[in-house]
């Protein structure tokens, strides 16, 4: 293709059209083609011990709303950072839901069970100052204030009635009666202990939620807080796990879109994806030095039912289970990562893997309905959240699935505040939230069985087993591990022979993370872990 | 010209009136409860919905609530975040700038881009090079900018690794380099557009007598088209631009979220799916504000360009 100039009769200069296409099309070929990732990735390379320092970058889809850890928010990007900022007196590792001490070593219930004795250890603050037990109760009193913690100080409340400081190193909770799961609520993230000095630095609650300098004990300590783009953390060296965290950085990029993340990773500009969608794992996987990790998080994922209508008819929720093809909604939907569910609560330290779930029988499902108080089929409204394609690939699962057995299924997606709206306030027959947002916020099952029960939801499921309340007062009421795990096993059973909706899967934390990286792995509460975390 | 500013200052009042009053009361008719978006499903009882109503003065009578917002808003103060906690003006005002950045960044691009080819196509009318300078505009006009700002960050950040794939940047030169990708994305929105009234300006004026006698006074053809032909053709450009404004704006609630950069239309876009009602409240006002005074200045431009307008 020649390149042509030519002037013009009135002496203009033009260049050929011909030649700026080629240019264009070059620079794509070009582009493509240095953009372009083929072959398999290694996913197991050899990384060698850990190597220290180094700046991890993290891009993940959610925003801190507060850093504030008793502020009540329940999101997941407000938790991620303020876990890496601040600790609790104890924790959870990855991949476990036992409780192991955090900043207190030890703790003792009395012999009369009614107070709890935690001893602290030598832990200091990331400006140097000591960890005491005023630190402690000033950080679960503010955990209890309603006005603070909207969310979950009801929930706390009943957890210890008060707290009191006999020397430096000791904190004691009191309580009216049983109270067997406290430590798992003290595992979660508004019972985190912050400085009061720090605090009260900081000049009251709002500028504290915007900037916690020198107020926790974290593996890092903030260093700024630009809202909207970034969080970004140093390595905190008053640190109590000595020789912890490896790298001396972290930055965690707010990148909403699921598209601009994974090319972000893919480009090498960040070392860590969080969230990638389903649909994209295998494509990222096969990107040279990415490779998706996938982790078992607290979250259930399936459809909720209404006690409206045609759902109060207990044969009818039950061919609805029977009629759900959980494998395939995995195998397509969820791109083959998850297990199927045999309980509505994520399986955790009480889960009964005993007990089997929902047979896909098809025929089962039409017996059932044929038995029913509607032989002949209904219509059924299904509300899911626009945009989620996980939602929305399961929808025509599920309308292909029950249309078989006489259920009409209109799919209706819904702005998230309009999505959130019908199922707050019980408006909605059928509901199906994306994967990961029934979580649990503590590692055991007592913040599900406990919700589930309460009046809120009582307006929503009140086909539900009353025989589950009272399950649920025997769980709280005693202090015996092994008669917890025989009630909870009860309740799952009895909460799956009288459904509320359909579990269909354990959902996961799907992370691209480039092979320069080794250690890296969150807890079962959906929250990064990075003390092992190092860049090679 | 002063009366006429007047006028035009009086009628931005009346609009940013109305469409207070418009985002006030459309924003509490959408499906929504932001006390109870905020508790959540299982907290979210009755009781607990009045407290936090109540503490977020959500309960009040909506002409009080209206009363406060509208006095507040004279003196920049829209109240505090229902999510946030924190006053509305902190939250905005850090990401002015990155909005108005961009959308001013784009223009620059988009009339580099039209005004060149724009005159290739008028010259060159009907010849090859018409032809592709127009195709370019159909295929940008065609795309949504969620995909050709993809399209961008795969050939240039991933592929080339010139620009960032996302983000604001730091100092200048850094926001310059990274909002470069996202205003070439926004300027091709409007790239089509302009383009078709620039090349339809330019034939008219170029087949306008004056270009012919300008001619025959033997001035050089360079001279004809951009001292006689371009600036009387390019009101018209300059005005569509002011009017697409508002447009642009709409977009760049997309290009903000898929670049990641903390302008105001990701905040926006973040506050709507939390029912934010103050923040959201104020976002409307001050867009409303944006358009009504651009389609001002555009005017004004108009006339200092070309003396002969009488407003």
């Amino acid at each position: 293709m020649a390149m042509t100039q030519r002037r013009n009769d009135r002496g203009a200069v033009s260049i050929s059209a011909l030649r700026w296409l080629a240019c264009v099309i070059a620079l794509l070929v070009v582009g493509s083609a240095s953009g372009c990732n083929s072959g398999d990735s290694d996913s197991t390379t050899e990384k060698g011990p850990p190597v220290k320092g180094g700046a991890l970058d993290i891009a993940t889809p959610l925003e801190p709303v507060s850093l504030d850890p008793q502020a009540g928010q329940t999101d997941a990007g407000s938790q991620h950072a303020q876990d890496l900022i601040f600790d609790r007196l104890v924790e959870v590792r990855p991949g476990s839901t036992d409780i192991v001490p955090g900043l207190a070593d030890s703790w003792e219930l009395s012999a009369d069970r009614r107070s709890m004795t935690f001893d602290l250890r030598n832990a200091e603050f990331s400006d140097g100052t000591p960890v005491t037990s005023r630190d402690v109760k000033f950080s679960l009193d503010r955990a209890q204030d309603p006005k603070l913690d909207v969310n979950f100080a009801t929930a706390l409340q009943d957890q210890w009635s008060s707290i009191s400081t006999p020397d430096a190193q000791t904190v004691v909770f009191h309580f009216d009666g049983p109270s067997p799961a406290i430590l798992s609520w003290l595992s979660f993230m508004p019972c985190s202990i912050i400085s009061k000095a720090a605090f009260d630095k900081a000049g009251g609650d709002q500028k504290f939620a915007r900037a916690p300098v020198d107020a926790g004990t974290g593996p890092f300590e903030l260093v700024k807080w630009v809202r909207g783009q970034r969080v970004e953390l140093k390595r905190n060296r008053s640190y109590w796990r000595k020789d912890f965290p490896y790298v001396n950085a972290v930055k965690l990029l707010y990148i909403p879109d699921d598209n601009t993340r994974m090319l972000k990773v893919r480009s090498g500009e960040v070392d860590i994806a969080d969230d990638v969608p389903y649909s994209q794992i295998d494509s990222v996987d096969s990107v040279d030095g990415v490779a998706v990790k996938t982790t078992k998080v607290a979250a259930q994922y399936g459809p909720w039912l209404s006690s409206s209508g045609q759902l109060k008819d207990l044969a009818v929720r039950q061919a609805l289970n029977y009629a759900t093809p959980k494998k395939t909604i995995v195998d397509v939907a969820l791109a083959g990562r998850g297990e199927i569910a045999n309980s509505f609560i994520p399986p955790m330290k009480y889960w009964d893997p005993d007990i089997p779930p929902y047979p896909d029988d098809i025929e089962k499902a039409k017996e059932l309905m044929a038995g029913s108080s509607v032989p002949d089929g209904f219509d059924l409204d299904l509300y899911i959240q626009s945009g989620d394609a996980v939602s929305r690939q399961t929808a025509q699962i599920l309308q292909d699935a029950w249309g078989k057995i006489g259920v009409n299924l209109k799919v209706q997606a819904l702005e998230q505040g309009t999505f959130y709206e019908h199922i707050n306030s019980g408006d909605f027959s059928v509901v199906l939230a994306p994967p990961t947002a029934a979580s649990s916020d503590i590692p055991s099952e007592d913040e599900f069985a406990v919700n589930l029960v309460q009046p809120a939801f009582e307006g929503i499921f009140s086909h539900h087993d009353p025989k589950l309340s009272e399950l649920v007062k025997q769980i709280e009421g005693t202090w015996d591990e092994d008669e917890r795990k025989s009630l909870f096993s009860e309740y799952q059973r009895r909460q799956l022979e009288n459904p509320i909706g359909i579990p269909i899967a354990t959902a996961s934390a799907r992370t691209a993370v480039r092979d320069n990286v080794a250690g890296f792995d969150y807890v079962l509460m959906n929250w990064f872990y990075l003390d092992e975390t190092s860049i090679h | 010209m002063v009366r006429y500013v007047i006028s035009r200052l009086l009628q931005a009042l009346l609009i940013l009136f109305i469409v207070s009053i418009l985002a006030f009361a459309l924003l509490r008719l959408v499906p929504g409860d932001p006390a109870r978006i905020i508790l959540g499903a299982q907290r979210a009882t009755p009781h607990a919905v009045a407290n936090l109503n109540h503490e977020l003065g959500l309960d009040r009578p909506v002409v009080e609530q209206y009363g406060e917002f509208i006095s507040g808003a004279v003196s920049l103060d829209f109240g505090q975040s229902l999510r946030y906690r924190q006053p509305v003006s902190d939250l905005i005002g850090p990401r002015l700038v990155p909005s108005l950045l961009l959308v001013a960044y784009s223009c620059l691009i988009v009339m580099v881009m039209v005004v060149p080819l724009g005159i290739i196509s008028a010259v060159r009318r009907n010849r090859p090079a018409d032809h592709l300078v127009r195709l370019s505009g159909a295929i940008t006009n065609a795309m949504p900018p969620f995909l050709t700002g993809l399209i961008l960050i795969l050939i240039f950040s991933v592929g080339l690794g010139i620009f960032p794939v996302e983000g604001y940047g730091e100092g200048f030169w850094g926001h310059i380099r990274s909002l470069t990708l996202p205003s070439l994305t926004l300027a091709l929105v409007l790239y089509a557009f302009l383009l078709r009234t620039l090349r339809s300006g330019l034939i008219e004026t170029l087949s306008q007598d004056f270009i012919e006698a300008a001619r025959a006074r033997g001035l050089a053809d360079r001279r004809v088209l951009f001292k006689h032909a371009l600036s009387n053709s390019i009101l018209p450009t300059v005005t569509v631009l002011g009017v697409f404004l508002g447009l642009l704006l709409s977009w760049t609630f997309i290009v903000e979220v898929v670049f990641s950069i903390p302008g105001i239309g990701s905040l926006l876009v973040s506050s709507v799916a939390g029912r934010d009602y103050p923040v959201i409240q104020a976002l409307i006002l001050l867009i409303a504000v944006v358009v009504v005074f651009s389609n001002l200045a555009a005017d004004l431009i108009y006339r200092l360009v070309d003396p002969r307008i009488r407003l």
